[in-house]
């Protein structure tokens, strides 16, 4: 399952990486929304770009992406995991 | 007799459903709308993230909207789809993305309720009464 839906979106985080550059300059923090090769818009918060994708392209992947120069794992500190 | 919130930790029912842009979408096309799920969730201050059960995503036929890599203390760098969902609590509603990842077995938890959704709440653990409260 978690393999299945990363590999859905990697047409989208390949297009991700190649504007990200880009992105940082005029669009750091807000959140990018990706469909394929297509940047279609930047976003003030996660949910308006949500919104927008589902209004845009109905029920399929596409990406909701914070645009930020550091890339880090996020330390989910809960031991509660089986990950 | 109340459970023993020091042997379970704090868990509470919530309902999870898709959130309502995908809800739209699939109203728009007249596609059939999964049902809510309940889920057995604990309260847990260390996720930085919510978390569901990949099972979950399942029954909610959910579309992935990005992905996150996660570090625990046994694993680095996990890739981990999400997914917006609306998440309704005894008091309070949320929305927001989450994260899928397999919770351990012998907790009996379908999620963890992480630090995105205490960023708006009061949550108050009383282990000396054996109680805790979570507002939205």
């Amino acid at each position: 399952m978690i393999v299945k839906e990363v590999v859905q979106l990697a047409r989208e985080l390949e297009t991700y990486d190649r504007l990200r550059d880009g992105l940082l300059k005029t669009d750091e923090g807000k959140f990018a929304l990706i469909y394929g090769k297509d940047l279609v818009g930047t976003f003030p918060t996660e949910m308006d770009a949500v919104t927008e994708g589902y209004g845009r392209f109905g029920k399929v992947p596409f990406l909701v992406k914070q645009i930020v120069e550091l890339e880090a794992p996020k330390p989910l500190v809960s031991n509660l995991l089986d990950v | 007799m109340l459970p023993d919130l020091q042997r379970e930790g704090p868990t509470i029912e919530v309902v999870t459903s898709i959130s309502a842009a995908e809800e739209l979408a699939l109203k728009q096309p007249g596609l059939t709308i999964p049902k809510p799920v309940e889920m057995r969730v604990m309260v847990d201050p260390g996720a930085i993230f919510t978390v569901i059960d990949p099972e979950i995503a399942t029954k909610l036929n959910l579309t992935a909207v990005g992905q996150e890599e996660i570090s625990t203390a046994t694993s680095k760098g996990v890739k981990c789809p999400k997914y917006a969902v609306r998440i309704a609590f005894p008091r309070g509603k949320w929305q927001g993305t989450v994260i899928a990842a397999p919770i351990l077995a012998n907790f009996q938890i379908d999620g963890l309720i992480g630090r995105d959704v205490l960023a708006n709440a009061v949550f108050v653990y009383n282990g000396g009464a054996n109680f805790f409260s979570l507002s939205l």
